[in-house]
């Protein structure tokens, strides 16, 4: 039985915890939530397989931007068994993203990779010149966790898989304020529709231009943007 | 038939009213291990509630302090371990959940159980209409479920 004083105590203390703060570095998502507060395997895609994103913690209470481009992709729908590039850019001093693709059971859907280290480019690494990505093994498969350390920009690859089915590309994002809290933080998700080449679910818009750039996402506020695009492709290494 | 209290009566009979409203008819909440809860529970709490704007949020009933996520004790590091007292607390609000039972399909389940799975209204949903634990195969909900069970 607690005294009186102790209940006060525990009473002030839940009412007034200490801050809560973010992840700041990738390995987190997989480390021991009890004794690392770690997110034991939760990477916060948004994706079917964790259904969770980074909004779960980092919110605001006005809509705060988060400002991302996202070039390329397939052209039309994927053809199987073929590599696409995607390329990230933003000017957030605070971004942070963890990206996977899969089917819509959470299965994983083809391959996503990371340039490896060899072939970063200087603003695709951390202030400290180390890679700003990094590759974490799940149980599932693989995901990409891009640390907030300077880097403006990025390059992905998808190897689309060998069989005719859809997935999606997730991406879960942050804008961080720096305070070190996850309050006042704009949080987003990216889906990217992938379809194979022919199929006609989803819509799609306009035709492949020249190859290149083919769109430009630009997210504002919280939410979840699903569009279709035209893409371009590529890859670079 | 007109009843008319006075004021002491008046009093009486809310504050009776009152207790009635609150009696849980003798009912125990039940405690399990709470070795097992801290060894087991607790990490799967940590890793799929307690995040800030769900159960990391102290004014939800059910509330899991811990590293990583929302810190009891001002002078607690982000990531330093939990302290029994963080422990403590994510117990006995756990264990809060288990006095509420759930009719599902016949069989009574504590909410802490009932309101993660599937077809029951949990504001956890994701984005694709899952709740927590959409399938009681998942392990997140086998390692509550065996906690649980295994008091009684």
């Amino acid at each position: 039985m607690k005294t009186p004083l102790e209940l006060l105590a525990i009473v002030c203390t839940i009412a007034c915890p200490g801050a809560a703060q973010a992840y700041g570095s990738p390995a987190l998502y997989q480390a021991d939530p009890a004794q690392y507060g770690g997110g034991g395997g939760r990477v916060f895609t948004g994706s079917p397989a964790d259904g969770l994103s980074c909004d779960v913690c980092h919110r605001s209470e006005v809509d705060t931007p988060v400002g991302l481009e996202l070039l390329g992709g397939p052209v039309s729908g994927y053809n199987p068994g073929e590599t696409y590039a995607f390329t990230l850019n933003w000017n957030d001093e605070h971004l942070a993203f963890t990206a996977e693709v899969t089917d819509a059971q959470g299965n994983p859907f083809g391959e996503l990779r990371a340039p490896p280290k060899s072939v970063l480019l200087p603003d695709e690494t951390c202030a400290s010149g180390t890679p700003a990505i990094e590759t974490l093994a799940l149980e599932r498969g693989q995901a990409l966790a891009l640390s907030d350390c300077g880097a403006t920009s990025m390059r992905l690859q998808w190897t689309a898989p060998n069989h005719l089915t859809s997935g999606a590309l997730y991406i879960g994002v942050v804008s961080a304020d720096g305070d070190g809290t996850p309050e006042g933080d704009g949080a987003a998700i990216v889906e990217f529709p992938l379809d194979p080449h022919g199929s006609d679910q989803g819509c799609r818009v306009g035709e492949r231009q020249n190859g290149a750039i083919v769109l430009v996402w630009l997210l504002l506020g919280y939410g979840v943007v699903r569009l279709r695009t035209r893409g371009g492709r590529g890859i670079y290494a | 038939m007109r009843l008319v209290f006075s004021k002491n009566s008046r009093a009486t009979v809310a504050l009776a009213g009152l207790c009635l409203a609150c009696d849980p008819g003798g009912q125990t909440i039940p405690a399990p291990d709470p070795q097992v809860f801290a060894a087991e529970v607790y990490p799967v709490l940590l890793r799929d509630c307690s995040f800030a704007a769900c159960h990391g949020d102290p004014r939800r009933p059910l509330f899991v302090p811990g590293p990583g996520r929302t810190r009891l004790a001002a002078d607690s590091e982000l990531l330093d371990p939990p302290t029994e007292y963080e422990i403590e607390v994510a117990y006995t609000r756990t264990r809060g959940m288990l006095g509420v039972k759930i009719e599902v399909d016949g069989v009574e389940m504590p909410l802490l159980l009932e309101k993660t799975t599937s077809g029951a209204g949990h504001q956890g949903r994701d984005r694709h209409g899952n709740n927590l634990y959409e399938f009681r195969s998942q392990p997140g909900w086998v390692v509550l479920r065996d906690w649980v069970m295994a008091n009684q």
